[in-house]
C-alpha cells in the first residue's frame, strides 16, 4: 500500500470552510442524454478565439475538429457529437452580465442518445513516447486546464520542459466549497487519472509527480492510493491537503507541497514545477489511450435551487439550462445562477449560456445558500480580512486605494498580488465587496497601462517621422548645394561675400579631386563647375 | 430561459458583522459598569446612560446634516460604543453639560469632521475625554474616595442633574483621592514607595477599588478575545510595554517606582489595553504595527503616569500612538508573497 503523507507545509491565511459536498461524495457520476443543441463559443481560453473549420450546413462527425487555435493560449475545438452545423453567431456567454462571443451552433443528429460511455479498462503499460510527440497529440486533443482557466495543456507542457522541471503537482485539492467533480473522477477513474498525469508528466519533461487530494476526500484519497500501488510507480507520491481554502490556487498549493512562495509575477515553470488539474489529467488520459478529444468533461451541479444535485458528464456547449433540467429542474427555492463555486464563480443573468472546457461547477443557490450579507457599513478596519488573505496583503489598505485610484498606492499595497480568492469579503463584517474593487482597480490600472503604452509608441513613431523626414530635407538640401555650389546666398545673410568666396573654394576643391580620381584620358563627363 | 439576479463574488459571508461586533463589546462592558456603581456610586450607571443617550442624538444630527441615512447607520452601535467608552473613563460624579460636551467632542468632532466611521484617526471616546480633562479640570478630577464607602445615590443624582451638591452633603465628605493621586503626592513628598504601599489605599492587586474594577475589564477583554473580537496582539504589546519599564525601574530603584502590578491593577489599565487601545479604526493594522502599537501605549502610559503631570495616562499614550499610526502602517507592510525572508 502507498503511504498517504501529510504536507509539510503551511501557507499564509486562509479559511477552513463547510464544504456542502456531503451529497455528491458517494454519487456516481451520471451521463447527460445528448441534448438538441449544442453551443460551442469560439473563445474559451486565455488565448485569442478560435478560427472555424467549418461551414454552416456543414455536417460533421464525433470528434472532427471544427474550429482551429490561432495561437499556443488556445487550444482547438471538437464536435462532441455527430451534428450539423447551424449557425456561427454570437451568443451571450458565461462571464460578465453583457459576455457575448461567436459561437458555433451544432443541432445534433441524435439528441438523447448517451454517446458511447468512457472505456472501464485504464490500460496498463509503460509510457515512453517522446515528450514533443505526446504534446502534439494533447493539443490536437484540444486537451486544455479543467480548473477554470482552460489553459492548453500542451503549451504549459511545453513551457515547463524548456525548464526541465522538477515536479508535476496532480492537484486534486477542490478546497472551494460545494464544488465536488475532481473528487467523483479522483474516486471512480483513479487509474485513468493516474495514468493520466503520468503522460502530462512525461509531456513536460518532470522528474517526479505529486497528487495531492484535501484530507476531507477520504474515498478519493484511498483509491488513488490504490491504484498507485498497483502501478507500482515509485517517482510518483501522493499527499493529503489541508481543508483550508484555498489549497487549491495555484501558487498556495505550491507553497502546501514544496514550501516555496511563488510571488506574482513568476511561473511555476520558473521555479521547476507544473501543476494540473485532475480533470484535464483525465483529458490527456482519454486523447492519448482512447484516442479521445476533449469534448466533454464532468460538471458538479448542485445547491438547495437545484433538485437533484449530481456530477454529470456532459459534452462541452451544453446550455445550463439542459443540465439543470437533467437534475430534476430548479426547485422553489432557485435564486441564483453561480457558475463556479461560491467564492469565485460569477452569477449569470440566465440559463441559456453554455459550459465550457473550464465549467466545473454549476451552483443553483437558494437563499440558504448564500447567506445574505446585509448592508454595505463603512471599513472599521478590524483586520479580519489580513488575517485570511492567502497572498499576505492588507486588503482594507488595498480597499483605500483601490477606491482612490492612485497607481502608485495600489502598486504599494500589491493590488497584482490579489489571487482573487474571495475570502476578504467573505468575512468582511461590514459586507464590503471587496474583490469587486479590486478587479474593478485592475481594470483600470491595465487600461492606463495599455493607454500609456499606446501613447508611448505614437510617441516614439511621431519622433522617428520627424527624424526621418529632417534627414530628407538635409539630405534634399546637401544634394541641391552640392549640384548648385555657386548659388548666390539670400541677400539678406550676413557675412555673404565670406560665404560666396567659401563656396567658389569648395567648389574648386570638388572639382580638382575629381579630376585627380578620374584617369587623365578620360573625357570630362560633365561641365566644369562654373566659377 | 430563466433569468437571474447578479451579484458579485463571493457569494458567501460569515455571519458576524459589525452591529454584533459592537454588542459583543459592551456586554463585555456590562460587569465592569455594574462593579463601578458598587464601588464608586450610581453616578458610573448614570454617566453610561447620559452618554450613551447624548451618542446617539449627537451621531443622529450629524448623520442628518451629512445627509447620510441616519437609522441604518444608527444600527451599526459605534456611536453607542463610543459613548459607553468615554463614559467609563470619566469621573462617576459629573454635571450632565460635562457628559454632554465630551460626547459633543468626541462623536461630532473626533469622528464626523473627518468623515464619519472607518475614517477617523484619533479614538473618539478618547478625544472627548482629553478635551474634558483640560477644559473643565476641576469637575474631572473630582473622584469619590477611594477607601470611604461610595457616596448614596441621591447626593449623585442631584449633583449630575444640577451641578451642585443637596444642602446636607459636603463635597469633602465624598470625593478624595484616586490611588494614582495619592501615590503622586505621597512620592513628591518623599515617601518610599515601601511605606505607601502599606496604606489603606492599595490592597493585594493596585488601587483600592481600581483594583477590582481593572480585574472586571481584564475579564471581559479576555471574553472578548475568545471570541475573536479583540485580537491579542495589541493588549499584551501594552502590557508588555507597561510592564517592561516598570518592571525595570522598581529593581533598580525600588524606593522611588511602583512596581508593574500596582500600574497593571490601577487606574484604567485593563480598560485601555483591551477596549481603547483596540479600537480597531485608530489602530495599526498590520499584525507587527499592532504590536508596535500597543507597546507605545504601554511605555507612555508609564512615562506620563511616573515623570507626567497626569496621574493617569491612557487617553494622552492612546491618541500620541493614534498620531503614529500612518507611519507604524506605513513601515510595517508584511512581507510579499513571494519575497525573501529579511
Amino acid at each position: 500500500m502507498v503511504e498517504i503523507e501529510p504536507t509539510p507545509h503551511r501557507f499564509p491565511g486562509g479559511l477552513t470552510l463547510p464544504g456542502h459536498k456531503a451529497a455528491l461524495q458517494t454519487a456516481p457520476i451520471e451521463v447527460l442524454p445528448l441534448p438538441d443543441e449544442l453551443v460551442l463559443p469560439l473563445r474559451q481560453h486565455p488565448g485569442a478565439p478560435a478560427l472555424p473549420l467549418v461551414a454552416v450546413g456543414q455536417r460533421v462527425e464525433a470528434g472532427e475538429r471544427i474550429a482551429a487555435a490561432p495561437d499556443p493560449l488556445t487550444a482547438d475545438l471538437h464536435a462532441p457529437a455527430e451534428a450539423t452545423v447551424v449557425a456561427l453567431e454570437r451568443r451571450a456567454l458565461i462571464g460578465a452580465p453583457d459576455a457575448q462571443g461567436q459561437c458555433l451552433v451544432l443541432a445534433c443528429a441524435a439528441p438523447g442518445s448517451r454517446g458511447e460511455p468512457p472505456a472501464a479498462d485504464p490500460g496498463a503499460g509503460a509510457i515512453d513516447t517522446p515528450a514533443a510527440q505526446i504534446r502534439r497529440r494533447l493539443a490536437a486533443a484540444g486537451v486544455a486546464g479543467q480548473g477554470g482557466a482552460a489553459f492548453p495543456a500542451a503549451t504549459k507542457a511545453g513551457v515547463a520542459s524548456a525548464s526541465q522541471p522538477r515536479l508535476l503537482i496532480l492537484n486534486g485539492a477542490e478546497c472551494e466549497p460545494y464544488v465536488a467533480c475532481d473528487e467523483a473522477l479522483l474516486r471512480t477513474g483513479a487509474a485513468a487519472v493516474l495514468r493520466g498525469a503520468e503522460w502530462l508528466r512525461r509531456a513536460a519533461g518532470a522528474t517526479a509527480g505529486v497528487i495531492a487530494i484535501e484530507a476531507d476526500k477520504a474515498a478519493a484519497l484511498a483509491a488513488m492510493a490504490a491504484a498507485l500501488a498497483a502501478t507500482g510507480w515509485t517517482h510518483w507520491r501522493l499527499q493529503r491537503l489541508p481543508v483550508r481554502y484555498p489549497a487549491g490556487a495555484e501558487r498556495q498549493l505550491i507553497q502546501l507541497v514544496t514550501g516555496e512562495e511563488l510571488g506574482a509575477g513568476r511561473l511555476p515553470a520558473e521555479a521547476g514545477i507544473v501543476c494540473h488539474n485532475v480533470g484535464t489529467a483525465y483529458a490527456a488520459w482519454q486523447a492519448l489511450e482512447q484516442d479521445r478529444a476533449m469534448t466533454h468533461r464532468v460538471v458538479t451541479v448542485t445547491g438547495g435551487g437545484v433538485a437533484r444535485p449530481a456530477n454529470v458528464l456532459a459534452p462541452i456547449g451544453t446550455p445550463l439550462a439542459t443540465l439543470i433540467e437533467f437534475c430534476g429542474g430548479y426547485t422553489a427555492l432557485a435564486h441564483r445562477l453561480i457558475v463556479g463555486g461560491p467564492l469565485t464563480g460569477v452569477a449569470v443573468a440566465d440559463d441559456a449560456r453554455p459550459i465550457t472546457k473550464g465549467t466545473h461547477c454549476v451552483l443553483v443557490a437558494a437563499p440558504a445558500d448564500l447567506s445574505n450579507p446585509g448592508p454595505e457599513r463603512a471599513c472599521i478596519r478590524c483586520g479580519d480580512c489580513v488575517a485570511v488573505c492567502p497572498a499576505r496583503l492588507l486588503p482594507q489598505q488595498l480597499l483605500q486605494a483601490a477606491r482612490r485610484d492612485e497607481d502608485d498606492e495600489l502598486a504599494r499595497q500589491r493590488l497584482f498580488d490579489c489571487i482573487e480568492c474571495g475570502l476578504c469579503a467573505h468575512v468582511c463584517p461590514s459586507h464590503i465587496p471587496l474583490v469587486a474593487h479590486y478587479r474593478r482597480a485592475k481594470a483600470l490600472v491595465r487600461g492606463r497601462q495599455r493607454d500609456a503604452a499606446a501613447a508611448a509608441q505614437a510617441k516614439a513613431r511621431y519622433e522617428a517621422r520627424e527624424r526621418r523626414l529632417a534627414a530628407e530635407a538635409a539630405e534634399l538640401a546637401a544634394a541641391r548645394e552640392a549640384r548648385r555650389p555657386g548659388r548666390p546666398a539670400a541677400p539678406s545673410e550676413v557675412g555673404q561675400a565670406q560665404d560666396r568666396r567659401a563656396a567658389i573654394q569648395a567648389a574648386l576643391d570638388r572639382a580638382r579631386a575629381r579630376a585627380q580620381q578620374k584617369p587623365a584620358d578620360a573625357p570630362p563627363d560633365e561641365e566644369p563647375p562654373a566659377s | 430561459m430563466r433569468q437571474f439576479e447578479l451579484a458579485p463574488a463571493p457569494h458567501t459571508h460569515v455571519a458576524r458583522d459589525v452591529t454584533r461586533v459592537m454588542r459583543q463589546v459592551l456586554l463585555a462592558l456590562l460587569p465592569s459598569v455594574l462593579l463601578a456603581s458598587l464601588l464608586l456610586g450610581i453616578g458610573a450607571l448614570l454617566n453610561l446612560l447620559l452618554a450613551i443617550g447624548f451618542a446617539v442624538l449627537v451621531e443622529a444630527y450629524c448623520l442628518r446634516l451629512r445627509g447620510r441615512p441616519v437609522w441604518s447607520t444608527l444600527q451599526d452601535g459605534s456611536a453607542v460604543v463610543s459613548g459607553a467608552l468615554l463614559a467609563m473613563a470619566l469621573p462617576p460624579l459629573l454635571p450632565w453639560w460635562i457628559t454632554l460636551c465630551g460626547v459633543i467632542v468626541a462623536i461630532a468632532l473626533g469622528k464626523h469632521l473627518y468623515g464619519g466611521l472607518g475614517m477617523n484617526p484619533f479614538n473618539p471616546a478618547m478625544l472627548g475625554y482629553v478635551v474634558l480633562i483640560v477644559s473643565f479640570p476641576v469637575f474631572m478630577t473630582r473622584w469619590p474616595d477611594a477607601v470611604a464607602p461610595a457616596p448614596g445615590p441621591w447626593p449623585v443624582l442631584h449633583y449630575t442633574l444640577t451641578g451642585t451638591l443637596p444642602a446636607s452633603t459636603q463635597l469633602d465628605a465624598i470625593t478624595g483621592a484616586t490611588p494614582l493621586d495619592h501615590l503622586r503626592n505621597q512620592l513628591r513628598l518623599a515617601w518610599t514607595w515601601s511605606e505607601i504601599r502599606a496604606g489603606v489605599y492599595y490592597g493585594p492587586l493596585g488601587g483600592a477599588k481600581w483594583q477590582w474594577l481593572n480585574l472586571a475589564w481584564l475579564a471581559g477583554g479576555l471574553w472578548l478575545m475568545s471570541r475573536r473580537i479583540v485580537r491579542w496582539q495589541i493588549p499584551v504589546a501594552l502590557l508588555a510595554g507597561l510592564t517592561l519599564p516598570s518592571l525595570v525601574c522598581t529593581l533598580v530603584a525600588p524606593d522611588r517606582f511602583p512596581g508593574p502590578m500596582l500600574h497593571l491593577f490601577s487606574g484604567a489599565t485593563m480598560l485601555g489595553a483591551f477596549f481603547i487601545a483596540t479600537d480597531p479604526v485608530s489602530a495599526s493594522t498590520t499584525p507587527r504595527g499592532r504590536l508596535i502599537y500597543g507597546f507605545g501605549i504601554g511605555v507612555l502610559l508609564w512615562l506620563i503616569r511616573s515623570f507626567g503631570s497626569y496621574p493617569d495616562a491612557v487617553a494622552f499614550s492612546v491618541l500620541l500612538m493614534n498620531l503614529a499610526v500612518p507611519l507604524i502602517d506605513r513601515h510595517t507592510l508584511p512581507r510579499r508573497y513571494g519575497a525573501p525572508r529579511a
